[in-house]
């Protein structure tokens, strides 16, 4: 893989480890066409922060941003069966169960 | 005294029972070892010597069966440990104290174990999509064979300090490659069981549906005897399985191999220790089958569910003043972002995990996947990621992870002269498969006992 590719064109190869935790993140996006994040998504998420962010976190929240939003993207791409059910469940508890 | 710091668990606790070394020994070296070697190498996140000297001494004073009774023993920085500080790699969570034990920390414990340390990792196990080596409190993780390169996360102490003989065994945790890669990079022994095996209670959640404890050892006999005592149902973890773990097999597995691109990532050292890890397992009698893994989207499915669940189990901090304390920048935005992942995102990556299942007929044709965790030896520990983060491979990360896979990763060669690793990954509860075959791999080679040099 190019060190210069982005997380989606890492997506596209087959390559990617753009997965966190063990994994560092492939983030560069230089020369991806995918669109840039808008500005009013980028400032709502500073609000919602204790304290600003530096010149550097900005710019890299802006492309964390667009990343992510590509994941949105092509996650459109795979259709999934009518009515499947996600994997998850609700476990009904009965009235002596207060707390989880 | 004289005992090898590489012994294998087997052997300590043989040396303990002939009483040719105590557990008071063998703590006091151990813990010397990580105040020197394992500091070095950044792999150490809190020293408990208080505690562990105690322990040893308790363990000195009664005898026991059991194989782990006064074996000293590391865990990431991730679990709980009662009045010591557990600050998962993340200089915002520097004052943090638990008053209670992880459960696996109470099962080692109670097993006889001594817990000499807490294992340095990356911040946050890295759910904020890390790009230095250096998103740690204690500084980059140094690889356990040569300083210079990486040691891989996000456990990262757990594979430093098994890998220089500073514990007995350790443990590390894994959302996604988490225990794979630092065994990979430093030589280790790593056993990621199936989703719900070991109880996360204590635990730091990064992604609740995805979260797994495992050993980091020096062979897979080691991971099978303390994932033994670690495995199991716990009434504070509801995730837990109700299945007992065996570690006994049937027939001899067929080993599944999927397509491998050696020659597109210039792989020549991973393909030559691929193959001779295949010829010996054929010599053994072990037979192989051409598979393939369904292509489908894992890996946007776990970004996204990693972001979702990440952002949700760490939004209190993330929306604290001590968010931006996190050492690497590309964390903070991370994290950030990942605030506003959508709810039909992560529902649809949870519903492609039900309609992953189709994997599982992968395994009408074989009983395992060989494959290499990375096709390349540790990257340099002082660059960014992404620049150096090339033809890795790594496509058995995700896909296992989501379906939770158990895998077994075990050293297999050397890339000028840092370790490659190998795993088995199986269908789950079917851990006695990855056992089976990396213990008796290891059984006719000599690949896991070999050492870094100095160490």
């Amino acid at each position: 893989m190019q060190a210069d590719q982005s997380r989606r064109q890492l997506l596209k190869s087959g390559a990617a480890l753009a997965a966190a935790t063990a994994l560092p993140a492939i983030v560069a996006a230089q020369g991806d066409e995918r669109p840039a994040a808008p500005p009013f998504l980028l400032e709502d998420i500073q609000k919602q922060l204790a304290k600003p962010l530096s010149d550097e976190a900005k710019k890299l929240l802006a492309d964390a941003v667009k990343n992510s939003r590509g994941n949105s993207d092509d996650r459109l791409k795979h259709k999934l069966t009518e009515n499947s059910e996600p994997a998850m469940r609700f476990v009904p508890s009965g009235r002596e169960r207060t707390s989880a | 005294m004289s005992v090898d710091p590489f012994s294998s668990i087997g052997e300590l606790g043989a040396a303990l029972r002939s009483k040719k070394v105590s557990s008071v020994e063998l703590t006091q070296m151990y813990l010397e070892r990580l105040r020197t070697l394992g500091a070095a190498h950044n792999a150490v996140a809190e020293l408990t010597e208080d505690l562990a000297m105690r322990q040893a001494r308790a363990a000195d004073a009664t005898s026991s069966s059991n194989p782990l009774h006064g074996i000293p023993f590391g865990v990431k920085d991730l679990l709980a440990t009662k009045g010591i500080p557990t600050r998962w790699g993340s200089p915002g969570h520097a004052d943090q104290v638990f008053d209670y034990d992880a459960t696996v920390v109470s099962r080692l414990q109670d097993a006889g174990g001594v817990l000499v340390a807490k294992l340095e990792m990356i911040e946050l196990a890295g759910g904020g999509n890390y790009n230095v080596a250096n998103a740690s409190r204690m500084g980059p993780g140094k690889n356990a064979w040569d300083p210079s390169l990486w040691a891989g996360g996000s456990s990262s102490g757990s594979g430093i300090s098994t890998a220089l003989g500073c514990v007995g065994y350790s443990i590390g945790t894994e959302t996604s490659g988490s225990i794979t890669c630092p065994s990979a990079f430093n030589g280790c022994t790593g056993f990621r069981a199936t989703y719900g095996r070991v109880s996360r209670h204590g635990a730091m959640a990064l992604a609740w549906t995805l979260d797994k404890i495992g050993p980091i050892c020096r062979s897979a006999e080691d991971c099978g005897l303390v994932l033994s005592a670690i495995a199991g149902k716990d009434p504070n973890d509801p995730s837990t399985l109700d299945q007992k773990l065996s570690l006994r097999s049937g027939k001899r597995p067929k080993i599944g191999l999927l397509k491998e691109d050696f020659a597109k990532n210039k792989a020549d050292a991973a393909e030559k220790s691929y193959h001779f890890v295949l010829d010996t397992l054929r010599k053994m009698g072990y037979e192989t089958a051409d598979v393939a893994m369904p292509d489908l989207p894992y890996e946007t499915a776990m970004n996204i569910i990693v972001d979702a669940e990440g952002a949700s189990a760490h939004e209190n901090f993330i929306r604290s003043d001590r968010f931006q304390m996190l050492q690497d920048v590309d964390q903070v935005a991370g994290f950030a972002a990942a605030l506003e992942t959508k709810a039909i995102d992560y529902l649809w990556a949870m519903r492609l995990r039900n309609e992953a299942l189709q994997a599982n007929r992968i395994w009408e044709k074989c009983d395992c996947i060989f494959t290499p965790v990375f096709y390349h030896k540790a990257v340099p520990v002082d660059q960014p990621l992404d620049k150096t983060w090339v033809n890795m491979g790594g496509e058995m990360i995700s896909p296992p992870n989501l379906l939770g896979w158990p895998a077994m990763a075990f050293p297999m060669g050397f890339e000028d002269g840092a370790p490659l690793g190998g795993q088995i990954i199986a269908p789950c509860f079917e851990e006695a498969t990855c056992y089976r075959i990396v213990r008796d791999f290891q059984r006719v080679t000599d690949l896991h006992k070999k050492h870094p040099s100095g160490a």
